[in-house]
């Protein structure tokens, strides 16, 4: 049987939408993505540099006080990509990053996921209980990170009581090292895991666009 | 206290009588008896020490030793000093603790030696009984016009207080909580910087105090702001082992978190200090020196752990960094022999197996769908 | 007691007016040995010199030759030669501090100033006009001290706790500058000691004859020997004189003890496989000292002690002695850093930091201010597993032994005749000594003695 139909665009677009397996739908706002990239790129500066100040590359012989300088002003950047983010939240209302105790019930069924003891992980809103442990931990470590940073960028003529809680120079060095090995540490698994898990979220990223699976019926 | 005025008048006396065989002549003599002369009276209290901070404090060359003595300081009781010896010189301490309550100045050199109710150090014998060290400065302390703690131990804790403490010792600080002690800190201390502080106590009052407790005219900036191999470190030269002559920063030098003006003013007759000496600076006037500071030739402390061992801080963090890699590459070996990242790239990355194909037909926006084997 | 470093107590009991037994008693502990185990071994040479403020570079230099000997480091001949030249000018600093600040005023009354007042009066012998240059002499030797200091700080950074003496040799390069420098201030004390020292030291002995002989020790002397010269020889001799036989040093015949100290208790044992570990419940303590023995016998080190090793001329072995060899041994030994100077290369190495391995066993021996130091070391992967010192002041005054005999510090002060009030004569015999506990010696006067009971 051989019919024809005539089609107009808003029609096909329908067709279109209906035939895909599940639905797209925006998921990263432009100032969401905005944050995500500008933060990401300000922290990779931040942390070079930071590493660069700790233990100097021989071959590399740069400006130590132009590194400085790097490293405050991305410092900065970063602080106000943080802002944006934390701006656009308050006016979306959004608090999908924020852990929630229901979300973090979930922790041991994703770990056991990660384990290869489930097939799949666990229902979560919209991110899962791993990404909001360590989304939600970056935030408070670079809040802390960037708060010693400003004590010691004052020298102690402002702020001397965190110079005194902490006990001393030393001791803000030693816990800004850590915290960028934290950084360090857990932004390979970011990575890892947005490339494999789902990559149309990292599309997302770009985009905006995400694609959902279906509702099963 | 001698005011101010009191003090310039001692100044062109000292001046006009020149030096010390002079001025035990006669006429200084009376001036002291008939109270003329009023000299700041100084007590000094060695506790848990190792007396480099008085060998330092001999070490000072202007204004010299006879010149202090006789002209600005009382300086009373000092068992490194007094002529007599025991209960006679311990009178002293307790003479001046009697008769002049907020007039004289204590100074402690020494940490607080805190382990079995302080115990583990004697300073004093008294009424049969002795005196421990953390009793006698807190005895003292509370009656005194200022309290100056000066080096390392007596400031902070020192090398004494070094892990894992045995002595459980601390600054003075910790046990005069109630009042303002002003820390000399260093290893030893600078003699300018206790002769200053003093000075400045006798002549100004209390000075302007940073954050720690020192005096700011002596430890306002860091070393590194002021080294002459600053200019090295700036164009990213670096030293790599001791005994060479660029920046230091990379075997250790902890000039970047030390507050100490030693690099304008520096040691024994001005003429070399411990970088000038090539060898990196050990932030001896900070707090948490030694533990933070050590191991000396490396940028960040060792780190005890329990049982003893201790580790440092950048094998820890390699240690963390290699341990991610670790599970992460093994993760994505395993995932792959599970078929998992296969699975999830498909499931998200797809865009549909049954897009309905169409057929463009003659004519302005027609389509034919194409024939499928479901339709 | 006053004018020593550490504190010191001494107990006293009188018979009448003679000392029939005596305790001498180090009041305060630090425990050093427990907090250098598990550092870098690199950390060594700075971290054991803030045990003493005076003779901070014999510890560093002791540390070094142990941690050295441990890591199989060779040090260059220009870095040896430094080393003795960082060392003697703290020996020299040492020994005028010692003689002028410390030993000096208990035989000369002393301006009217404090901390002079109130003064000492018991027994001074010295006319009024040897008494005004003496004074002068007193301030003086404050300047002369300080340019020895200086002197030090020429290759050693800062002092007192130098830089300069790192592991594999001095991190200080030799110039004309630096030799020029140190070589004027060396002049400058060479005619201090021409000048004022050894005029002072004859005075004291002429009006003081009795203490020539007064405070001997018991006739047993040690020397690890110490300054190397790049050739090998040394210029203090290592040796041990016991009871009138000359035999030649060997560290494994040195032990210590802790049956009458403060410690958890263990028999003599070895520097290398002891314990430190206090315990102030032990019912025979009576110190911090532990008492280290050379085969099993106490031995006196020191000035003294290192020229009868040395064959060298001595005045006796009495108080006034070893202050006379004290200064002699200044002498000889600013003499001495100019031949060092001379021998320095300009431009040559100092320092090599090569090592054959990262663990191993050293022991450090060198000759300190006071006499034979030793630093006993075992290291592992760069860390330190074992550390033990044994310090001159603990083989003159340790604590009695588990055979019950006195350290030399305490035979000294035997049966001397008191006829001050604050037993001015025993302050005189311990300081002839150069303790150094890092504090202070309080005197228990006369009566309070007499009323405590003897207990052995």
């Amino acid at each position: 049987m051989k019919h024809s139909v005539k089609l107009r665009k808003p029609l096909l677009k329908q067709i279109k939408a209906d035939n895909l397996k599940g639905s797209i739908i925006q998921s990263q706002p432009l100032w969401v993505r905005i944050f995500h990239w500008g933060f990401a790129i300000s922290l990779v500066v931040i942390i070079s540099t930071g590493l660069q100040l700790h233990k100097p590359a021989h071959f590399l012989a740069l400006n130590f006080s132009k590194v400085l300088v790097a490293h405050i002003v991305f410092s900065w950047f970063a602080l106000g990509f943080l802002a944006l983010r934390f701006t656009d939240a308050l006016i979306r209302k959004d608090d999908s990053l924020i852990p929630k105790i229901r979300d973090l019930k979930h922790f041991p069924k994703l770990m056991a996921y990660y384990f290869y003891l489930r097939s799949s992980p666990p229902p979560a809103r919209k991110y899962n209980s791993g990404q909001l442990l360590i989304y939600f931990s970056w935030f408070l470590v670079f809040l802390l990170a960037s708060f010693l940073g400003l004590a010691s960028y004052w020298q102690g003529e402002h702020l001397i009581w965190v110079w005194r809680l902490v006990g001393g120079f030393q001791m803000i060095r030693w816990i800004k090292f850590m915290i960028s090995i934290y950084f360090l540490a857990t932004i390979p698994v970011h990575i890892y895991l947005s490339l494999t898990e789902d990559i149309s979220r990292l599309q997302a990223m770009v985009t905006g666009y995400e694609r959902r699976p279906p509702k099963k019926n | 206290m001698i005011s101010r005025r009191d003090f310039l008048k001692l100044v062109v006396k000292g001046a006009v009588l020149g030096n010390f065989s002079q001025l035990i002549t006669p006429p200084l003599a009376k001036a002291v008896a008939a109270g003329e002369i009023h000299k700041l009276p100084v007590v000094m209290i060695e506790t848990g020490t190792c007396t480099g901070d008085s060998i330092s404090l001999d070490n000072i060359w202007t204004p010299t030793f006879s010149d202090i003595l006789t002209n600005i300081l009382d300086w009373r009781y000092d068992w490194i000093m007094n002529q007599v010896q025991g209960q006679e010189a311990y009178g002293i301490l307790q003479e001046t603790y009697e008769k002049m309550p907020q007039e004289y100045i204590l100074i402690v050199q020494g940490s607080m030696i805190q382990r079995d109710n302080g115990h583990y150090n004697h300073v004093g014998y008294e009424n049969g009984k002795l005196i421990t060290g953390i009793e006698l400065v807190r005895r003292i302390g509370l009656k005194a016009k200022y309290v100056v703690a000066i080096g390392s131990c007596a400031t902070y804790g020192g090398p004494v207080a070094g892990y894992p403490n045995p002595t459980q010792s601390t600054g003075v600080q910790d046990i005069l909580p109630e009042r303002r002690v002003i820390n000399v800190s260093g290893c030893p201390a600078h003699p300018d910087w206790i002769m200053g502080t003093l000075l400045h106590l006798a002549l100004y009052g209390e000075p302007e105090l940073e954050k720690f407790g020192r005096p700011k005219l002596f430890y306002g900036e860091t070393v590194h702001n002021r080294c002459p191999r600053r200019s090295f470190y700036d164009q990213g030269i670096f030293a790599t082992a001791i005994g060479q002559k660029e920046c230091l920063f990379r075997v250790g030098c902890k000039g970047p978190v030390t507050y100490s003006d030693c690099p304008i003013r520096r040691w024994n007759d001005r003429f070399n200090w411990p970088i000038g000496c090539n060898t990196p600076c050990i932030g001896c006037t900070e707090p948490g020196y030694p533990d933070l500071m050590s191991p000396f030739t490396s940028h960040l402390p060792d780190i005890p752990f329990p049982g003893g061992t201790k580790v440092n801080t950048d094998s820890i963090g390699l240690g963390v960094l290699g341990l991610t890699s670790v599970a992460i590459t093994g993760h994505v070996v395993t995932s792959l022999y599970k078929g998992r990242i296969q699975k999830n790239l498909l499931k998200t990355s797809s865009k549909t197996n049954h897009r309905p194909a169409l057929k463009k037909a003659q004519g302005f926006h027609k389509y034919w769908l194409k024939k499928t084997n479901k339709v | 007691m006053s004018r020593i470093h550490n504190p010191m107590l001494v107990e006293a009991w009188l018979d009448g007016d003679e000392i029939k037994d005596a305790y001498i008693s180090d009041t305060l502990y630090r425990g050093f040995e427990q907090i250098l185990v598990g550092r870098s071994a690199f950390d060594m040479p700075y971290y054991t010199q803030r045990i003493c403020g005076i003779c901070s570079s014999a510890h560093a230099l002791t540390a070094a030759l142990a941690v050295e000997q441990a890591l199989g480091m060779h040090i260059p001949p220009n870095g040896l030669l430094l080393r003795n030249l960082i060392l003697a000018s703290d020996f020299i600093q040492n020994h005028l501090r010692h003689i002028y600040l410390y030993s000096f005023p208990d035989y000369f009354r002393g301006p009217d100033v404090a901390p002079f007042i109130p003064h000492s009066e018991f027994d001074l012998r010295l006319s009024a006009k040897e008494e005004s240059s003496m004074i002068e002499h007193y301030f003086k030797s404050f300047e002369i001290s300080r340019i020895a200091h200086s002197a030090f700080a020429v290759f050693g950074g800062k002092a007192p706790h130098g830089h300069g003496i790192v592991l594999g040799g001095v991190s200080m390069e030799v110039d004309a500058d630096k030799v020029n420098r140190y070589r004027g201030y060396m002049m400058e004390v060479l005619g201090f000691i021409d000048d004022f020292l050894l005029p002072d030291i004859n005075l004291i002995k002429e009006r003081y004859p009795d203490y020539i002989q007064l405070g001997k020790g018991i006739g047993n002397y040690m020397s690890v020997g110490g300054f190397p010269s790049p050739e090998g020889s040394t210029f203090f001799s290592q040796g041990v004189l016991l009871q009138g036989k000359r035999e030649s040093y060997d560290e494994r015949h040195v032990t210590e003890d802790v049956t009458n100290a403060w410690y958890k208790p263990h028999g003599p044992l070895h520097p290398m496989e002891e314990d430190t570990i206090p315990d102030r419940s032990q019912a025979k303590g009576y110190t911090w000292v532990k008492s280290p023995r050379y085969r099993g016998q106490p031995v006196e080190v020191g000035p003294l002690a290192r020229a009868i090793i040395n064959k060298e001329e001595t005045l006796g072995t009495g108080t006034i002695g070893r202050i006379w060899a004290r200064a002699l041994e200044l002498k000889k030994l600013a003499k001495s850093t100019l031949d060092w100077l001379n021998r320095l290369e300009p431009g040559a190495e100092t320092l090599d930091l090569k090592m054959e391995q990262d663990s191993g066993v050293g022991i450090g021996l060198h000759e300190a201010m006071r006499g034979s130091l030793g630093h006993w070391v075992s290291i592992e992967n760069s860390r330190v597993k074992h550390y033990q010192i044994v310090t001159p002041s603990a083989f003159n005054f340790g604590a009695r032994d588990n055979t019950g005999t006195r350290s030399v510090g305490e035979s000294s002060i035997l049966g001397l005749k008191i006829k001050s009030k604050d037993l001015k004569e025993v302050g005189r015999v311990i300081r002839s000594f150069d303790p150094c506990f890092s504090c202070s010696v309080h005197i228990i006067d006369g009566e309070n003695i007499r009323t405590l009971k003897i207990q052995v």
